[in-house]
């Protein structure tokens, strides 16, 4: 009977060698490596063909950069002038003409104050008071009184309502959304139904339903004589859904927290609401900031919807300014303008929240 | 979290200050309450005292509004109730799945209008899954013009607002030629400013036909089983007799004449035949579709990229294929963590199909804020609105509650 028994010691191997390509034959392996690759390839570069050279011709080439409606007719290409002449009315919609410096600050000070929450460094308390500030400013500027000449709400339009509606919606919806959060998880069941029930149907119905029952319902909740203007009416609208949709992005962060930091403060005598704020919560939010985001960039875009209720933010302004009847025609432009401008704000945040998660997980 | 209850004596306060001490010793211990102790000094005590505290002033809000509610109403003089809804609507509505006339009452407009949304949602649903699930394959795909080409499309998609969507597509569809000039595929099916023309699947005859292609479905559907076992020696798949169900269904539907297909015929201002798809109806569910769409190919990327490396390397180490890989060990993994996600999207798109309003296609939202402009009983309409866009959402909670308790019987969550 024969037997197999290694009586030599086999001679350590080297490492598997790491199969190391050049740039360009990595690529070429990735594209034409395999033929179901090779196919997927064609089938791209066609794509690109019949999409890419006509768009390009559309956008630049055959496009008019400077000129009149007539000259536009004429070219195959994009109308710029259109986007050129309109501009102003695009971000400024009705803002009355003398005042529109009140404008162009309460934009820069918006995009400042989101820029600078954007850097985690000056996260803390001093932001928080910052923003608060901000928006009191953005509502002085836009609004009028206290030593500026008022303008009516339905005068505002334009750029700075888009802003002014998607980027406060945060901070104010924020200690609303943390209420219900903290009424979610409640011991006290009637506070836990009540939160429920108010995250549920906020999420559940269209943000455009809201927007129009919160316009024609509201007035019928209030006493005799009083009214309230119509962007007030949205405001509230847009942030009681941003406070239930904030409520679930917290709801997942209070989940992370484990539950023996709050038993370790009780045992240390701390009071409630001082594990809540000192403990708890900056946990939570910092957990929570890249679903924070998220909701941002959702409302930047959703702002839109105000259409509906007949208010007219910088997507309705561009509407509003390919009816002009010397520039009829031109309105896809203005979509594409409006695209450019929503996707370049919309992806700098994706890819901002994207960052924080990433950098969460390597935590 | 905070369910840290003080367990001895339910007192939740220890005595802040030792019991003081004084010549003639310890103190003796307070008299026991005849009631126990006060009750906002126990745990137990004081949550019963928050919760009647906040029933109260819930009570009171709600009767403050409703007060102020009822005041504005008697002096409008409003008065709730649905008899609203027998009243005649007489407004013509473009398109519409089920009869409709002006005449009709306004219930019956709210009902048709629910109907287009549903339609509207049913399709996008179904083109958002596929070009998600297209999509997001595509994406985990390791060629970079791949990975370029579909990554352009789902940033573009997700980051701009769906209004402009829908705006974008609307305008477009009514800049196409008009119907004398429209572009076509095969001359069976057009695009032009009047939106999409298709042939349409007419029903004729006196419905023997179709009894008769319902029999043999069923007929088929029922000896299937055995017939199969006998030939190959094994059950057939549900799926299996389905389809070939299905097929023998349509294969003597038409072989009877049950239905027929009537192509469009170019005229000079219109089609005659053929079925007519509105621009609007288009335009909503293409933007629909692309819009949902890419949100679901990032889904489907997410839960193919959430399996575990170490789950393709024993695939692979068993042989298994590239596509065995992905039908038998990857995909369903994936679509395990993605189901819940997708219904959510589903959701939303049966609620962004309210974006119709602004592009004046008659749907669910259109129906009842015109319903509520015209008969101004905002209030039942209201309620209306907000019970009709809950169902769906409530209906897929307790679906996915469902399907989360039978993952987790059946071991896998």
């Amino acid at each position: 009977m024969t037997t197999f028994i290694q009586t030599q010691p086999i001679p350590a191997q080297p490492n598997p060698k790491k199969e190391e390509l050049s740039l360009p034959r990595r690529y070429g392996k990735m594209l034409l490596g395999t033929p179901t690759n090779v196919f997927i390839t064609v089938g791209c570069v066609v794509i690109l063909w019949l999409v890419v050279p006509p768009l390009f011709r559309w956008l630049f080439s055959e496009a008019v950069w400077a000129g009149t409606p007539e000259e536009c007719r004429q070219a195959a290409g994009a109308c710029w002038p259109f986007i050129q002449e309109k501009f102003r009315f695009f971000i400024y919609g009705m803002y009355p003409l003398d005042e529109r410096w009140r404008a162009t600050l309460a934009i820069v000070i918006l995009f400042g104050i989101t820029g600078i929450a954007m850097v985690p460094r000056f996260w803390g308390k001093g932001l928080v008071l910052t923003w608060l500030a901000a928006i009191v400013g953005v509502f002085w500027l836009l609004l009028g009184g206290f030593g500026l000449p008022p303008v009516r709400t339905e005068m505002i339009g334009g750029l700075p309502l888009t802003l002014l509606l998607s980027l406060t919606v945060l901070p104010l919806g924020f200690p609303v959304g943390l209420l219900l959060a903290l009424g979610r998880r409640s011991e006290f069941r009637l506070f836990r139904w009540i939160s429920i029930a108010i995250i549920e149907a906020f999420r559940g119905s269209p943000l455009v339903a809201t927007l129009f029952i919160a316009s024609v319902m509201l007035p019928f909740f209030l006493p005799e004589g009083m009214t309230l203007p119509k962007l007030m009416r949205a405001l509230a609208a847009f942030l009681i859904v941003a406070a239930a949709y904030i409520a679930e992005a917290l709801r997942g962060g209070f989940q992370v927290v484990p539950e023996g930091q709050a038993e370790a403060a009780f045992s240390i005598g701390m009071k409630r609401w001082q594990i809540l704020f000192l403990i708890t919560l900056p946990q939570v939010i910092r957990h929570s900031i890249p679903g924070l985001v998220t909701i941002v960039v959702l409302f930047f875009k959703d702002t839109s919807l105000i259409i509906v209720i007949g208010m007219s933010d910088f997507l309705a302004a561009i509407q509003l300014a390919s009816r002009d009847p010397a520039w009829i025609g031109f309105t896809v432009e203005g979509y594409v303008f409006a695209a450019a401008f929503y996707f370049t704000f919309c992806y700098v945040l994706s890819l901002y929240a994207l960052r924080l998660e990433r950098r969460r997980q390597n935590h | 979290m905070l369910d840290v209850s003080w367990r001895k004596g339910d007192l939740d306060e220890a005595p802040s200050t030792p019991p003081a001490t004084t010549a003639a010793g310890l103190l003796p211990p307070p008299p026991p309450s005849l009631l126990g102790p006060a009750l906002w000094r126990t745990r137990r005590g004081r949550a019963v005292l928050w919760q009647v505290f906040g029933a109260v002033v819930l009570f009171v809000v709600l009767l403050v509004f409703t007060r102020i509610m009822y005041g504005n109403l008697v002096r409008q003089n409003l008065n709730l109730g649905l008899d609203f809804l027998n009243r005649e609507a007489g407004i013509d509505i473009a398109e519409s799945i089920i009869p409709y006339a002006p005449e009709d009452s306004l219930g019956w407009m709210i009902l048709v209008g629910a109907a287009n949304t549903l339609r509207v949602a049913i399709i996008a649903c179904i083109l958002s899954t596929v070009i998600g699930v297209v999509v997001g394959v595509m994406r985990v795909s390791e060629n970079p013009l791949l990975k370029l080409v579909t990554g352009a499309y789902v940033n573009l998609a997700r980051n701009t607002p769906q209004l402009l969507q829908i705006l974008f597509w609307y305008t477009l569809l009514l800049q196409l030629p008009v119907v004398r000039n429209a572009l076509s595929l095969g001359d069976t099916i057009f695009l032009s400013q009047r939106g999409l023309q298709v042939p349409a699947l007419e029903f004729s005859g006196d419905g023997t036909g179709l009894a008769a292609a319902g029999a043999a479905a069923t007929a088929l559907f029922l000896i299937l089983a055995p017939l199969w076992r006998t030939v190959f020696g094994r059950s057939p798949h549900l799926v299996t007799r389905l389809v070939l169900a299905l097929i023998a269904f349509i294969a003597v539907a038409i072989a009877a004449g049950a239905f027929s297909l009537s192509p469009p015929v170019r005229g000079t201002f219109n089609f005659t035949g053929g079925m007519t798809l509105t621009p609007e109806f288009v335009a909503l569910t293409v933007a629909q579709s692309l819009y949902a769409g890419a949100f679901i190919a990032e889904l489907v990327r997410g839960g193919i990229e959430g399996v575990h490396q170490g789950q393709r390397e024993a695939a692979g180490s068993l042989g298994l294929s590239n596509l065995q890989m992905l039908r038998l060990v990857v995909v369903p993994q994936a679509l395990l963590a993605i189901v819940p996600s997708v219904t959510t999207q589903y959701i939303s798109v049966i609620k962004n199909s309210s974006l119709a309003i602004a592009i004046g296609f008659p749907d669910f939202f259109w129906a009842l804020s015109t319903t509520i402009n015209f008969s101004g009983h905002s209030i039942e309409g209201v309620a209306i609105m907000v019970g009709g866009y809950l169902l769906p959402t409530l209906l897929a909670a307790t679906l996915m509650n469902r399907f989360n308790k039978k993952l987790v019987e059946r071991g896998q969550r």
